[in-house]
């Protein structure tokens, strides 16, 4: 405790609870999830996967922005947590196997294609359930190869890598079939988002030094699924590695995402958000982080920033003023003179709902509470016009003894709120022509805040 | 953050963020949701986090303000809820004591039970807890002394009132 206080009831609270919390691996593979949808780097339209939950085949579409992936419900209590999970062993028809693979025309099924590693080679389909494999050739000297296996279940998936890298280890390089040149083959630090994931890479070593011919390969399990992604470019070498690594875990991305389909307590695929629902008219994901050049101090003479924008430590009746939830980011100014304290602030969430939220609960916070109680006087509450073409929200409130008082407008456009707040020696009368002005600058920096919509500046 | 940084940062500050913001929302459950919740934004926000000067009151806030988001998402019945807000299955609290207190703090207002929790429980600075809270020094001094004597009498009355408010 850090007053000497001899009234201390907190002296023997916990510091820690024990809980059962995720492992760290599934909390992060949840973050790269949501990071991927908030910023929408791939389209997705037209995925469409199957759901298997428990050994139950359950088709569902994926793809849309309405879809979300949920962990699984817990099992009855007549599954004991000891049970073998019930491994999917058939490749779900529609199951992405080659989403990202290509930029242009459409992967082709074939033969498992094989990597030599001396005295054996990779993948092979010996001891799985079931295998695909695609392939594509793109423009140029760049092709691409992905094989899906499933295996029996985890522990022979999880066996095949480690053969893989028990095989990478064994066989650093050896002769191409002519013998003219070297295959070096080399493991790549390089993780992947998934159970396990093991990176190598293959070059041609040409006998005056020239490296070439890379394959970059990528090999990712989840549960009993593994997921082996190749890519082939003439040039080699270090930096020629970097590219081909990046590149490829970004076009697998969506592919790895649905493999916790296969995985011991497999995810289900999901429609989130009932029609009914008017909170999806702005669940969508937008760019939530606010520009370093945003003109949030336009026209604020003496504006200074502030690390949080603090507005009055008045409750509406039980209700912060402003206290939004689910914040990804913010940032403030302030300006002061003789007479009024001026603050702006811009918050960004994750998602238009956020926001929407937050404005609605506000509105209605106000709406019931003419008055607030005061330490010495109490505060009468005034709903005023702001800006109509936006949504958005004014109020203002008055000291009913002295002087004070203070008008808040509080604006969302997509992802983000912009508050303005005024406070100084104001009266009743004083308190729409000072929303009027507020209402100029929030029309003003309106337009700068398309970057937080879902159609963006264009 | 890399990954192993994030892993051990999420291991080191789970559980005790747990009850940070189990103390403030009176919800053990809950709190556990939230906390993992803020840390599954905390990696979808790495970069963000690498750039906070204090990366554990970051997730502090996010799941404290999830918290209160849901209780008043509940509380409107604007939607329906979801899994996480589904019927309470609290588990037993650590001991009477706690659950003495925790009742307690679920009783007073909402700002005061949050200067507490971060000033005597999370061992803050009034530095910080005005930081983190975004309100003035003296505001947090306040919610703090009004606080720390109505959680004296509450505690001093015996159990608390059923019908306390959440957050």
């Amino acid at each position: 405790m850090p007053d000497n206080d001899p009234f201390d009831p907190f002296d023997d609270f916990p510091e820690g609870l024990h809980v059962d919390a995720l492992p760290a691996s599934e909390v992060r593979r949840r973050g790269d999830r949501m990071r991927r949808r908030n910023t929408a780097v791939a389209a997705v339209g037209g995925i469409v996967a199957a759901a298997v939950f428990i050994g139950v085949p359950v088709a569902l579409t994926a793809g849309n922005d309405d879809n979300d992936i949920e962990p699984a419900p817990q099992p009855t209590p007549s599954v004991t947590e000891d049970a073998e999970p019930s491994w999917v062993v058939e490749i779900p028809e529609d199951f992405p196997v080659t989403e990202g693979m290509a930029d242009q025309g459409e992967p082709t099924e074939g033969d498992l294609d094989a990597f030599p590693l001396c005295e054996t080679s990779y993948p092979t389909s010996r001891g799985t359930a079931d295998s695909v494999t695609y392939f594509y050739s793109g423009d140029g000297e760049s092709s691409a190869t992905r094989v899906f296996q499933l295996w029996p279940d985890d522990a022979t998936a999880e066996e095949s890598l480690t053969g893989l890298v028990e095989a990478i280890e064994a066989c650093p390089q050896e002769s191409t079939p002519g013998g003219e040149a070297l295959i070096r083959t080399r493991h790549v630090p390089f993780d992947l988002d998934a159970e396990d994931s093991v990176t190598f890479v293959q070059e041609v070593v040409e006998d005056d030094g020239l490296i070439s011919g890379l394959f970059t390969v990528e090999v990712a399990r989840v549960g009993n699924a593994v997921l082996v992604d190749s890519s082939y470019g003439s040039a080699g070498g270090d930096e020629a590695i970097a590219i081909a690594t990046e590149n490829l875990e970004g076009r697998s991305a969506l592919t790895r995402d649905e493999m916790c389909l296969f995985a011991a307590n497999p995810c289900q695929i999901q429609d989130a958000s009932p029609a009914s629902d008017t909170s999806a008219e702005v669940d969508s994901g937008t760019g939530a982080s606010i520009p370093d050049d945003f003109p949030l101090d336009r026209g604020l003479e003496g504006a200074s920033a502030t690390d949080v924008a603090t507005g009055p430590p008045l409750d509406v009746c039980g209700t912060p003023a402003w206290e939004p939830s689910g914040v990804v980011e913010r940032i403030a100014t302030r300006s002061t003179d003789i007479e009024y304290l001026q603050q702006r602030e811009l918050v960004t969430f994750i998602t238009a709902d956020e926001p929407a939220e937050e404005l609605t609960m506000l509105r209605d916070a106000v709406r019931d509470c003419p008055r607030i109680e005061g330490e010495s006087s109490g505060y009468t509450t005034t709903m005023l016009e702001g800006p109509k073409s936006l949504d958005s929200f004014s109020w203002g409130f008055v000291p009913e003894e002295g002087l004070g008082g203070g008008v808040f407008q509080v604006t969302r456009v997509g992802s983000a709120i912009l508050v303005l707040y005024v406070e100084g020696e104001m009266s009743q009368s004083s308190l729409q022509p000072t929303a009027d002005d507020l209402t100029q600058t929030t029309l003003d920096l309106a337009p700068e805040m398309c970057v937080f919509t879902e159609d963006g500046c264009s | 953050m890399d990954e192993r940084q994030f892993d051990e940062f999420y291991t080191a500050s789970f559980s005790r963020l747990t009850a940070q913001v189990y103390a403030m929302i009176g919800n053990r459950d809950e709190a556990q949701e939230c906390v993992q919740e803020a840390f599954v934004r905390a990696w979808a926000h790495r970069r963000k986090l690498d750039q906070a000067e204090h990366p554990e009151a970051w997730v502090r806030t996010t799941a404290y303000r999830l918290a209160v988001s849901r209780w008043r998402r509940t509380m409107r019945g604007r939607r329906p809820a979801d899994r996480a807000l589904s019927p309470a299955t609290e588990a037993a609290a650590p001991s009477e004591s706690h659950v003495a207190l925790v009742e307690a703090l679920k009783q007073l207002p909402e700002s005061q039970r949050q200067a507490l929790v971060l000033h005597h429980i999370a061992d803050l600075p009034v530095h910080e807890v005005a930081r983190e809270t975004g309100a003035p020094e003296g505001t947090v001094k306040a919610r703090l002394s009004r606080g720390r004597a109505a959680l004296a009498l509450l505690l001093a009355d015996g159990p608390a009132d059923p019908g306390a408010s959440h957050a």
